[in-house]
């Protein structure tokens, strides 16, 4: 439907302008009384406005800590020790502390994947979400008021005139996801990274926030880091996909080339070891054994023990990048092509 | 008994017409305590050596009523009897004795275990609690069991928090297996795990299911997983069952509107699947004040006036498909 025009158009607008972000060897360390980790590794990632990344990995493989870092919302214990982070062409990293507090929440936003965690619960719903133009922008009472109705009314907030008034524990769990939804769009951003936005919700409410998320995303031209563990969500919402492990990103491919074609094993591993509503399976097959933590990281290829594919060539090196056309790229010693 | 394929054998758990009713807060200060209907009128058999499936969206009891079904809460209405005996009326001492052959797998592997025991003392736990076998045995069986659940037997040394996530909850299950159960209620199980080591959680079960001959009620949020592993499927929708059938039946073939969108609403990992999405509008109700009629008559497309005064039957439709639709 609209879907496949959005990624059209898209792949038409990558070509002719640089990407809104753009991260670039992005290295975090955390440092903990048992020693320093390096959770996330080089990672690079590119999203364009219009367009939806999705970020998937397994817990612990670095997606959230990955966009924590391109905020400087780091804990006191992580670091960045290494990479950029270029949004609109400006390092995000060598920022100043007031101009990052000034873009956070009105040029970049976040929605986290628990609100009832997230919002105030002794502030209405109203307060909270006029909170941020009162922040960002120079704007009176009254419009802001006028503001924050309508982006209740636009997120599908029935009766936003009484719920303006009204506090977070009298809302439900998808009710209150939209709310956290208008907040960070109250402001416009350019690019709203939501993390497991609806990890918490029942799969109907979930569809109902997947929808619209993308409806806001072409909209308001945003771009969309969505992270989520959840491959079917992926498959739902998302134009290019990076596929991390481990705190590396080891594939990123438009969504139909990696689904069709896993290049990466643990790609394929993930796709096949998922039970699936739409058809049956007989055995699962999972991959065996689990994801390494942060102190068992080794610098040659992190799902060696794993895999199935591998050879002595996948010990001690980091494998590199390699480039499949022009709009794919997997780091794997042995990709998996098929004939 | 080994024959997991051989349905429809003996009746293993018979639920009658079970209700069960929370209470909540008052309205106002002096005010009546509102009801939570939490089951509301839940009738179903469970077969020796089946998977039946339980699933249905937050708050629509189903949990509820897989701790019903071990008499973990009273019923505030109806019968839940096993092999034939009523297990909310009987006496401790024999409840004791039947309470071994029934046993619980929750969500959060951690939170089920003791983080101040080895893994080793807490697999052998119910064997101690149920005096089983010989004290000196009892450490064989452990081995035993931690082999079944394919764990290395240095781990019976550690504590839950040295383990994994898919480890912990491998513990957990064999710590419910080892008193011998014939019935396991599984609750979200493998919900808390990553895709692959879940797919591993998954497929245990099933070995273990065929190897030991056990009945599973398998609880959980997720269809595709439920496709996966239950041979018949219960959706529940505040408090009550609105549709049971064979697994295959139901998915290809569901027949109430919420099943359908509940289907729907499930993302498939295949992006061309996208357009063929039916969402619906709205939310649960709320359990305190269901709606009349049918509870789910304000989300359903085919919804009349019908449907808002009158609670449809629980009807059988065929040999394997019961449904409670007016228009199904």
């Amino acid at each position: 439907m609209s879907n496949t025009q959005n990624h059209g158009t898209n792949a038409d607008h990558m070509a002719a302008s640089p990407p809104l972000l753009e991260v670039r060897g992005l290295s975090v360390v955390f440092d903990t009384p048992e020693g320093s980790h390096q959770v996330v590794d080089h990672v690079d990632l590119k999203v364009s406005s219009g367009q939806t990344l999705g970020l998937v990995g397994e817990s612990g493989s670095g997606k959230s800590v990955t966009c924590l870092a391109m905020l400087r919302l780091l804990a006191a214990r992580g670091r960045v020790i290494n990479g950029e982070v270029l949004f609109q062409e400006q390092d995000l990293l060598k920022l100043s502390e007031d101009d990052m507090t000034q873009l956070r929440g009105c040029k970049i936003a976040m929605v986290f994947q628990d609100p009832m965690v997230s919002l105030n619960p002794v502030r209405t719903i109203g307060w909270q979400i006029s909170e941020s133009l009162h922040l960002h922008q120079n704007i009176s009472r009254e419009a802001a008021k006028r503001r924050t109705l309508e982006m209740l009314d636009l997120v599908g907030i029935p009766e936003p005139k009484t719920r303006y008034n009204e506090y977070p524990h009298q809302f439900s769990g998808g009710m209150s996801q939209r709310a956290m939804i208008a907040m960070a769009i109250a402001c416009e951003p350019k690019l709203l990274i939501a993390d497991e936005p609806t990890t918490a919700l029942d799969v109907t409410i979930q569809a109902q926030i997947l929808e619209l998320l993308s409806q806001l995303k072409s909209d308001l031209d945003m771009a969309l880091i969505l992270i989520t563990h959840d491959l079917g969500v992926i498959a739902e919402a998302a134009d290019e996909v990076a596929v991390m492990y481990a705190g590396r990103v080891v594939e990123e491919a438009p969504v139909f080339d990696l689904f069709d074609n896993p290049m990466h094993p643990y790609t394929l591993g993930l796709l096949n070891s998922l039970p699936r509503v739409d058809r049956k399976v007989d055995r699962l097959n999972a991959i065996e054994g689990s994801a390494p933590p942060p102190h068992e990281f080794v610098e040659g290829c992190r799902f060696e023990q794993r895999c199935g594919h591998c050879d002595d060539s996948c010990t001690g090196t980091r494998p590199d990048f390699k480039n499949i056309g022009t709009s794919r790229r997997v780091a794997c010693m042995h990709p998996i092509t098929t004939s | 008994m080994t024959n997991t394929m051989e349905k429809k054998s003996e009746i293993i758990m018979k639920v009658r017409d079970v209700v069960c009713h929370f209470a909540g807060p008052r309205t106002s200060f002096f005010g009546e305590r509102m009801i939570a209907h939490a089951v509301n009128g839940v009738s179903f058999d469970l077969y020796a050596g089946e998977t039946l499936g339980l699933v249905g969206e937050s708050g629509c009891g189903k949990s509820t009523l897989g701790q019903l079904i071990l008499n973990l809460i009273e019923p505030t209405a109806g019968s839940v009897s096993y092999l034939g005996q009523d297990i909310t009326t009987i006496d401790t001492k024999e409840w004791r004795r039947l309470r071994s052959e029934m046993q619980l797998v929750f969500q959060n592997p951690l939170g089920a275990l003791n983080p101040r025991l080895t893994i080793g003392s807490q697999i052998r736990e119910p064997l101690d609690i149920h005096h089983v076998g010989d004290e000196d045995k009892r450490d064989d069986k452990v081995l035993e069991m931690i082999a079944a659940v394919s764990l290395p037997p240095h781990l019976l040394d550690r504590y839950p928090h040295q383990l994994s996530g898919g480890q912990q909850q491998r513990v957990v299950i064999a710590r419910a297996l080892i008193s011998g159960p014939k019935l396991v209620v599984c609750d979200e199980s493998v919900s808390a795990l990553d895709v692959s080591v879940q797919a591993q959680v998954v497929n245990l079960l099933v070995d273990l299911q065929k190897k030991l001959g056990l009945t599973y009620l398998f609880i959980t949020h997720d269809l595709s997983i439920v496709r996966h592993i239950s041979s018949r499927i219960a959706v529940m929708y505040l408090g009550r069952i609105v549709e049971l059938a064979d697994s295959e039946a139901l998915l290809e073939n569901p027949m109430h509107p919420y099943t359908k969108a509940l289907i729907s609403a499930v993302p498939v990992p295949d992006p061309r699947a996208r357009a063929s999405r039916t969402t619906i509008t709205g939310e649960p109700p709320n359990p305190f004040n269901p709606p009349s009629g049918c509870a789910f008559h304000a989300r359903c497309p085919q919804a009349d006036s019908k449907c808002q005064s009158l609670i449809p039957v629980f009807l059988q439709i065929d040999e394997k498909h019961a449904v409670a639709c007016h228009y199904a």
